[in-house]
């Protein structure tokens, strides 16, 4: 799955963001006996200054993940840490300065992300004064860096959908966070608005360095991103990797490749079209091979014999050759077996 | 920035902050005016109780007898100071309500003088009492004549040099000494200006000339001064069937003149005085206990530069009457602060409430606050500072205008403290209500763990409730001393709670009968809306107990007011032992037939007092006082009245002797001969003892007999002074004794119990006790109106995303109607229920642990009246209000509905 655009790139910037660790990390709701594990044993490490999209079908934790993540609730077991900041050990008191100072976030619902009573000026002003230091100087460059100058006194009833989203991350990173967390940042806009926010949101990323975890449903959105983990069931299944490159033609290509995500025990989800197209149940055979390793199917029970060989013909195969994603073939490419970066 | 924030907040959602504010202004005015109300009405109801005390019995009174002249020039101006020495010492309440104190000095026996015209034809007997009175110039008017002038006497006192001139003086011819009478009794003795009447000397010597130099009458007829000396005015005449007219006049002699009265034996007087007490008190408590002090001990009168300082002791009756209205009015006090508790409580529940649909209003805004890093601490901060904000200035209003509405005689901070915590509640419920979190909820795993609290909290409340209710039935009727308690406030509180409970267990079972049968019709609003009530819980703790409190507190004023009207009915008849009680002149044979004749008397029983007849038990005689009574006709007179006498034994003489029923309080021995002791002995048997006879007998010695018998016994024909009249059912008494009154020709006294009644309601404390119920009443009906309409609205956008499922599933906007009626109509049903059980029991709890006597001025505790038909309409009346404001509430609720439905919006 690769795609390509001429998009000019972004300046790096120093690395100012803070980096988010998770481990293992479970979150367990339960009430009278009944149980839900929505995140279990999820693993995800994003680096200081990088900007990452987590998408996930409805109900595959992503939601919960960034709960978590923004404080509002804690993980059952595991390990998260945020910018250094231990998330499930942090006291109430270490909680709202969490909130002050590491992380911000802008949320689906435009209308939840600004009070409708206060001018974009005012909401930017906000969680400042929350935090004790209320700059309207620091607030205008803001809005400026956003594009949004220009609703510094209107309410958000008169600004537009994307207005709103790119005062909401202007008020998110209004005390200079280490985080910034966007759940459905698009959610609620159209295609043109959407991919401006999105871009607004590399801007932000990429002048005030701060890491950039957006959770999304929409795949478009990872056309935007370096990198885009995908969560399934509780636990970060594939990722695919963004990079540019200069073709022979001096065009400067994006190239997205496809890895799935193996932990730290070795664990990893095989796709769902890979399991399906191969009829993988119950068990597989695996076999190491000196360059990668080989899955296939168990067919002790099959009622045909199984053909012999090493590479049988109802087999994947996992190269580690790496990054030879140039082909189109898309779901049955072999994804990495490592994470590269 | 943060204020500004907070200001925009609080404007963001104005209705919640407008409607806190609100109720918490009313609570504060309410709460600052209640106690200032009861304090009033307290003073008033004493000062109205001290204006109907007759001005002798509410004044200070004490004598001094024997020898109190003293020849000292400013012997009266000494005493004058002495005087108001004492009541200044008195104690401030006392001060304040006592008027200038009086004193006169009357002779202790009356001199019999010879009369220049002679004794008038029809008198036995003259007899004339001297009295120094220093202030009566103020209170009478000369007819004619003057003011005694001081004596020549004194002045040849004065000029006596030695020993020979004063025996000649005294020896010798005085010149007259001037005297001053009414004009009736001038009249009465023959007597003109000018005429000189003569005093025998004791022990020889010359007679004591007196000229009368004046003739006065009363400067104001109805001047208490007129009370306090009886017989001043007119003479006093005694009638002695023996020997006929004795008469006995009183004349002022001038107060200057007591050389003249010391040298010429005239001065064995004894001094009397008295301090008004006028209905001015604002303190009664401290009136009552300076009157206490003031009677406990001796008054020590200093006015003589030569001898010691008298001992004067005083007494009142207004202590009693005092302590009597006391009783009465704590009573009232105990079932106002009863009946105020319930809204009180409802007041603060309401708030709670008002402050949990302040928060669900700008949840959103709250939970993105904390989100973005405001602690728990500026956000709770905040919202108590805007509760402050709402709730301070509010109450300060409300205080301040109850203040300056309601003037309070005795101003105290405590006053405010109710106030101040109604002011400071809204700040309290908003800063402990739960911040709403932006953490997603999942509705499917919402904790159900509820339940299991509600369990105990329910519990709690029960055994609260049975323990005040064990406490106050325990303790039973409390003494009139006792101060308001806590547990007797609280009682009927915890009761409209545990009601409450009761009543929200109780609420889903004949939902789920109506739920039954509205599930085979055809119309999907019963459906829907019972099955709504039942599965969502949605009945509000909060409308539950305002509307029950409601309900309950009119059916309990209203039963207390038939029950008070009633008991004091009967006891008012009790006290007049008949419908109409006629007593004062002797009524003849002929008056009597007169009487009963008239229209609309059926009975008529008359009853002759002989008081102080000597009662002998084998020889051992005590007196007591003896009533003969028509027997006959008292035993059909008195059918209905509360503890009349069994009389049916006393018409039919056991032999010989006559039939005599005696009172508990004077124990006779029964084995022995007793006889009645008259001109002749009546010999006579106990048929019956009685602790009293309604109308006929007071005191604790007593007997009562059959006139009949008596007057065939003794051959004296005893006139009855006293007449209890039966009237027909269908006659009003009131008319009647007008009538009878006519008849009678003005003489004497006639009441009907029915006045008395009347009399009794009219006093302050009955009837700001009315007045209570009806604000309690309006209030607490208000309070359920604004509970159920908060109800409707914190329910609202529930309804709200309900109706915008239905509308995509095609039904008619009308069913949000149907839906709003199913929110408020089982609930008030169900409260109107419990509510009228609740106020049909809560007077049974007052029954026995609240002292009605004072009211009824009865011995025992009325019994609970229960009036079916007035209670019925009282309730109907209640259910219409709150049946036009449900209606009304459930229009605005309608508009609170109307949202569009989103995909996706979960909250």
């Amino acid at each position: 799955m690769t795609t390509t655009d001429t998009t000019t790139p972004a300046a790096d910037a120093p690395p100012r963001g803070g980096e988010i660790l998770c481990e293992d990390v479970v979150r367990i709701f339960s009430a009278d006996g009944i149980e839900v594990q929505a995140l279990q044993g999820l693993n995800l490490h994003v680096a200081a200054g990088d900007l990452v999209a987590i998408v996930g079908a409805s109900g595959s934790g992503k939601s919960t993940l960034l709960t978590i993540l923004s404080g509002l609730d804690t993980p059952t077991a595991g390990k998260a840490s945020v910018a250094g900041t231990d998330l499930l050990t942090m006291r109430r008191r270490a909680r709202v300065d969490y909130q002050r100072h590491t992380v911000g976030f802008v949320w689906q619902q435009t209308s939840r992300n600004l009070l409708p009573y206060l001018t974009a000026l005012e909401n930017v002003c906000l969680p400042m004064s929350l935090a004790g230091k209320a700059s309207v100087p620091h607030a205008e460059q803001l809005l400026r860096l956003l594009g949004v100058e220009h609703c510094r006194d209107r309410r958000p009833t008169e600004m537009s959908g994307g207005e709103q989203q790119r005062v909401a991350i202007a008020v998110a990173v209004a005390n200079s966070p280490k985080v910034l967390l966007a759940d459905e940042p698009t959610g609620e806009l159209d295609e043109a608005t959407s991919v401006e926010v999105l871009e607004m949101m590399r801007a932000v990323n990429a002048k005030l360095g701060v890491t950039v975890l957006i959770v999304t449903h929409d795949p478009t959105v990872s056309e935007h991103v370096r990198r885009t983990v995908q969560i399934r069931d509780g636990r970060t299944s594939t990722e695919v990797l963004r990079r540019r490159e200069t073709d022979e033609h001096g065009q400067e290509q994006h190239i997205a490749e496809e890895f799935a995500v193996l932990d730290k025990v070795g664990r990893m989800q095989l796709p769902h079209d890979f399991v399906g197209a191969l009829e993988l149940k119950d068990r597989v055979r695996l076999a190491l091979e000196p360059d990668h390793v080989g899955v296939w199917r168990d067919a002790t029970n099959d009622p045909k014999p199984a053909p012999e060989g090493d590479a049988p013909p109802s087999g994947a195969s996992f190269d580690q050759a790496g990054p030879s994603g140039v082909d189109d073939t898309g779901p049955t490419q072999p994804p990495a077996a490592e994470e590269t970066r | 920035m943060r204020f500004s924030l907070m200001r925009r907040q609080a404007a963001s959602s104005p209705g919640a902050s407008i409607a806190l504010a609100l109720i918490v202004l009313v609570a504060a005015g309410l709460f600052t005016a209640w106690p200032r109300l009861q304090q009033s009405t307290f003073n008033d109801e004493i000062n109205y109780q001290i204006d109907q005390t007759p001005a002798p019995v509410r004044a200070l009174t004490g004598g001094y007898s024997g020898w109190f002249l003293d020849q000292d020039p400013d012997a009266w101006s000494r005493l004058d100071a002495s005087l108001a020495d004492a009541v200044a010492d008195g104690g401030p309440a006392l001060a304040a309500s006592a008027g200038t104190p009086r004193y006169s000095v009357t002779s202790d026996e009356p001199f019999l003088p010879t009369l220049p015209n002679g004794l008038p034809s029809d008198l036995v007997e003259a007899g004339l009492l001297l009295r120094i009175d220093p202030g009566i110039a103020d209170h009478l008017r000369m007819v004619e004549g003057d003011l005694p002038a001081p004596s020549p006497v004194d002045d040849l006192i004065n000029e006596a040099q030695n020993q020979e001139e004063w025996d000649a003086l005294l020896t010798g011819t005085f010149p007259a000494t001037d005297i001053i009478l009414s004009v009736e009794t001038a009249e009465r003795l023959g007597l003109a200006v000018g005429d000189v009447l003569v005093l025998p000397r004791f022990g020889g010597g010359a007679e004591i000339p007196l000229r009368l130099s004046g003739v006065f009458e009363p400067a104001d007829p109805a001047d208490p001064q007129w009370q306090f000396q009886l017989n001043t005015v007119r003479p006093l005449i005694i009638d002695d069937p023996n020997t006929g007219l004795h008469l006995t006049a009183t004349g002022y002699v001038s107060p200057e003149t007591v050389a003249w009265l010391t040298n010429t034996g005239l001065a064995a007087m004894s001094a009397e005085f008295w301090i008004p007490i006028e209905p001015t008190t604002t303190d009664t408590l401290a009136l009552i206990a300076d009157l206490r002090s003031f009677t406990g001990t001796p008054q020590s009168l200093d006015y003589s530069s030569h001898s010691p300082p008298v001992e004067v002791r005083f007494d009142s009756g207004l202590t009693d009457v005092l302590s009597g209205a006391t009783a009465r009015w704590q009573g009232t006090a105990a079932v106002l602060t009863m009946v105020a508790a319930g809204p009180a409580g409802v007041v603060f529940a309401i708030l709670a409430l008002g402050a949990r649909l302040a928060v669900s209003r700008r949840r959103t805004t709250l939970a993105l606050l904390s989100a973005r890093g405001g602690s728990g601490g500026q956000v709770r901060g905040m919202l108590a500072l805007e509760g402050l904000v709402l709730g301070l200035p509010a109450a300060a209003l409300g205080a301040v205008l109850a203040t300056a509405l309601v003037p309070s005689p005795q101003p105290g901070w405590t006053d405010y403290l109710l106030p101040a915590a109604a002011g400071l509640a809204p700040a309290v419920f908003l800063a402990a209500s739960p911040v709403p979190s932006l953490r997603a909820s999942r509705p499917d795993l919402s904790a159900r763990s509820t339940s299991r609290w509600r369990w105990v909290v329910e519990v709690v409340v029960l055994a609260l409730a049975a323990a005040a209710v064990y406490l106050m039935l325990q303790r039973g009727i409390g003494d009139a001393t006792a101060e308001a308690d806590p547990v007797a406030t609280a009682t009927p509180l915890l009761l409209a709670l545990a009601a409450c409970v009761i009543a929200l267990r109780l609420y889903p079972v004949p939902l789920r009968m109506v739920h039954a049968l509205t599930r085979s019709r055809r119309r999907l609003g019963g459906f829907l809306g019972s099955a709504r009530a039942i599965r969502e819980g949605s009945a509000g703790v909060v409308p539950m107990l305002a509307l029950i409190v409601g309900i309950s507190i009119a059916v309990f004023s209203t039963t207390m007011i038939t029950t008070l009207r009633s008991g004091t009915d009967s006891g008012a008849l009790a006290d007049a032992g008949a419908d109409i009680r006629m007593s004062g002149p002797v009524y003849s044979e002929e008056l009597i037939a007169q009487i009963a004749a008239t229209d609309g008397v059926t009975d008529v029983a008359a009853v002759t007092a002989i008081p102080n007849t000597p009662l002998s038990e084998d020889g051992t005689i005590r007196r007591l006082d003896l009533y003969a009574v028509d027997s006959d006709a008292l035993a059909r007179v008195q059918e209905d009245v509360p503890g009349a006498l069994d009389v049916s034994e006393l018409a039919t003489p056991d032999g010989d002797s006559l039939p005599i029923v005696v009172s508990t309080g004077h124990e006779v021995e029964t084995e022995v001969p007793l006889e009645l002791v008259f001109s002749d002995a009546v010999p006579v048997s106990v048929v019956g003892q009685a602790e009293a006879a309604s109308g006929v007998a007071e005191g604790r010695s007593w007997a009562v007999v059959d006139l009949g018998l008596l007057r065939g016994a003794t051959g004296q024909n005893l006139s009855p002074r006293l007449l209890l009249v039966d009237v027909a059912d269908d006659a009003d008494p009131a008319l009647i004794a007008e009538t009878l009154h006519d008849v009678v020709g003005g003489e004497g006294q006639v009441t009907s119990p029915a006045q008395n009644a009347a009399d009794v309601f009219a006093s302050p404390s009955a009837g700001s006790m009315i007045r209570g119920f009806v604000i309690a009443l309006v209030v607490s009906v208000l309070l359920s109106i604004v509970a159920l309409v908060m109800t409707l609205v914190l329910a609202a956008p529930a309804r709200g995303r309900l109706m915008a499922v239905l509308r995509t599933l095609g039904v008619g906007p009308g069913l949000t109607r149907s839906l709003v009626a199913w929110e408020t109509a089982p609930l008030t049903v169900v409260a109107i229920v419990v509510g009228t059980a609740l106020g049909l029991v809560l007077p049974q709890l007052v029954g026995a642990t609240v002292d009605l006597r004072p009211f009824t001025g009865d011995d025992a505790q009325p019994p609970i009246i229960y009036d079916p038909l007035l209670l019925v309409g009282v309730i109907a009346g209640v259910v219409a209000i709150l049946a036009g404001c449900v209606v009304l509430a459930s229009g605005i609720a309608r508009r609170l509905s109307l949202s569009v439905l989103r995909i996706g919006d979960a909250q």
